[in-house]
């Protein structure tokens, strides 16, 4: 298997077609038909999941959270790394290597 | 029935948890629902017999979504947490229940068996956008008559196990009242329930799953095409199972009125037909009738004055709400009967099902089995000592009551 590519704001990240996915009150289970694995996503993960649906740059995603939410942009992006490397750690999601283009 | 519907209807939703229940049993709240939902929050309700009707009803996913996110500040902590956790185990019984679905259905495929799913996460997705929002607990399958032998055994190499006995002359007695095989796997959160009928044999062979396979369509689920029923044919299909289990479950009078939300007047028109010439009109009308008078879903005013002018909908919607009133679930054998008999439309279909009623009742089942072992071939013995069987128990019912009766006098003294 492809090691995955790292993972920075620049990367382009997606969620994979091949999993399930369902919203119980106040977060969103994801699995994965392949791995057979659940991973379990609190409100602001499954928000980040809604934002995967569509291929996205990461530093975008953390844009829109910073709009959305009041948190600090450096412990916001911090923990979207650590979330998307969990997801990308259980084939949840693809990612792009960085292609060099700036952030906004 | 002596009193009117209304009359049934006002004395039911008298108890605020109950109005709650009906008001929660749909996907999305409209405003002026909220506002009566949160004051009838706020009156002093028996939570755990909310959830224990939520539970009976099979709409807990939906209370759960809708209270855990109105969060009305008279609902204790100690009803919500449990709720959540209940929500919670749900959704994750629900996707590995749907991604199993996904395998069988592929095996099938490869198989040349097209397969309907019925009901379960399919139709969860289809009607509330999600596949956790409605409650099951096994995964419902139609194939055609022809197909369910090769069914079973494809599900079988597939590591199912038959819930009950299938084979052998017990095997064959056991299923004649059934309409689909029950199979389960080691997991306890997977089983499949293979139908060959939507309804077992003695309430009509109308909806007849070849002709539903044929002309079905396509859904997704998970990103993976499934065949789904064609949606003029999933109202009688849904009101048919509904009536099988005298429409005691909210949750499938919910899914009706989901499914309204995307139905045209020509599309009703076509499930009246399609109900019609199956045999299921009265019970398609039956539901529809329930779905509007409990849920206040919007129907065309034709279908409604069709249930209103039918000589028993009325009646028998009545008897549906006084039962849960009751509390009960209509599990005694002659109420089941009586209900069949008037859901039924026509002189015909009522006496194939008495017909067939009899032949049933004359069937040897487990308790004679159990009771004494014979091998299968002595099988046929079986028959006189079922006939022996229930003549001794209902003579000591009947030696029972007449005594009771006989004494009555005695005791008034």
């Amino acid at each position: 298997m492809t090691p995955p590519a790292a993972l920075g704001p620049n990367s382009v990240v997606q969620a994979v077609p091949e999993h399930l996915c369902c919203s119980p009150p106040g977060g969103r289970i994801l699995f994965h038909r392949g791995t057979g694995k659940l991973f379990e996503l609190d409100p602001v993960g499954s928000r980040v999941w809604g934002l995967l649906q569509d291929s996205r740059r990461v530093a975008e995603i953390q844009q829109i959270l910073l709009s959305e939410y009041d948190a600090e942009a450096e412990e916001c992006g911090r923990d979207l790394l650590d979330l998307l490397q969990d997801l990308t750690a259980e084939r949840l999601i693809t990612v792009q290597p960085t292609t060099g283009a700036p952030g906004p | 029935m002596k009193y009117s519907f209304q009359s049934a209807l006002a004395g039911y939703k008298s108890r605020p948890e109950h109005e709650l229940l009906l008001l929660l049993a749909r996907s999305e709240l409209e405003p002026d629902l909220r506002g009566r939902v949160l004051e009838l929050c706020g009156q002093a309700l028996d939570w755990q017999h909310l959830l224990r009707w939520a539970s009976f009803d099979r709409i807990m996913p939906l209370v759960a979504h809708h209270l855990l996110d109105l969060k009305p500040p008279s609902v204790p902590a100690g009803f919500l947490d449990p709720l959540r956790t209940l929500a919670w185990d749900h959704a994750r019984s629900a996707l590995v229940q749907s991604d199993e679905l996904l395998r069988v259905l592929q095996r099938m495929e490869e198989a040349g068996l097209p397969a309907l799913p019925f009901k379960g996460p399919v139709l969860s997705d289809l009607l509330y956008g999600d596949v956790s929002m409605r409650q099951f607990t096994d995964l419902d399958i139609l194939v055609r008559p022809s197909d369910a032998a090769k069914g079973r055994s494809l599900l079988l190499s597939c590591g199912y196990r038959p819930r009950h006995i299938q084979e052998g002359p017990r095997g064959r007695a056991a299923l004649r009242p059934q309409c689909h095989y029950q199979l389960v796997r080691d997991d306890p959160r997977v089983g499949v329930e293979l139908h060959w009928r939507v309804l077992p044999r003695a309430l009509g062979d109308g909806l007849d799953p070849a002709h539903l396979v044929e002309r079905a369509g396509w859904t997704s689920l998970g990103g993976v095409q499934v065949r789904m029923f064609r949606r003029q044919d999933l109202p009688p299909v849904l009101a048919a199972h509904c009536s099988k289990h005298l429409c005691n479950c909210v949750q499938w009078i919910a899914d009706l009125a989901e499914l309204s939300k995307g139905m045209e007047e020509d599309d009703w028109a076509e499930s009246l037909a399609v109900a019609e010439r199956a045999g299921v009109r009265r019970m398609l009308l039956l539901c529809l009738f329930l779905s509007h008078e409990l849920l206040a879903t919007r129907l065309p005013e034709r279908i409604l004055e069709s249930a209103r002018a039918d000589p028993l909908v009325p009646s028998l919607a009545c008897e549906v709400v006084a039962r849960r009133l009751a509390g009960g679930a209509g599990s005694v054998k002659r109420e089941r009967i009586w209900f069949y008999l008037r859901v039924l439309q026509s002189g015909p279909q009522r006496l194939f099902f008495l017909l067939r009623t009899a032949q049933l009742l004359a069937t040897p089942t487990v308790r004679e089995w159990d009771r004494v072992p014979l091998a299968d071939v002595w099988f046929f013995l079986y028959y006189p000592i079922r006939a022996a069987r229930l003549l001794i128990k209902w003579s000591r019912r009947s030696w029972t009551r007449l005594r009771a009766f006989c004494l009555q006098p005695e005791t008034l003294k």
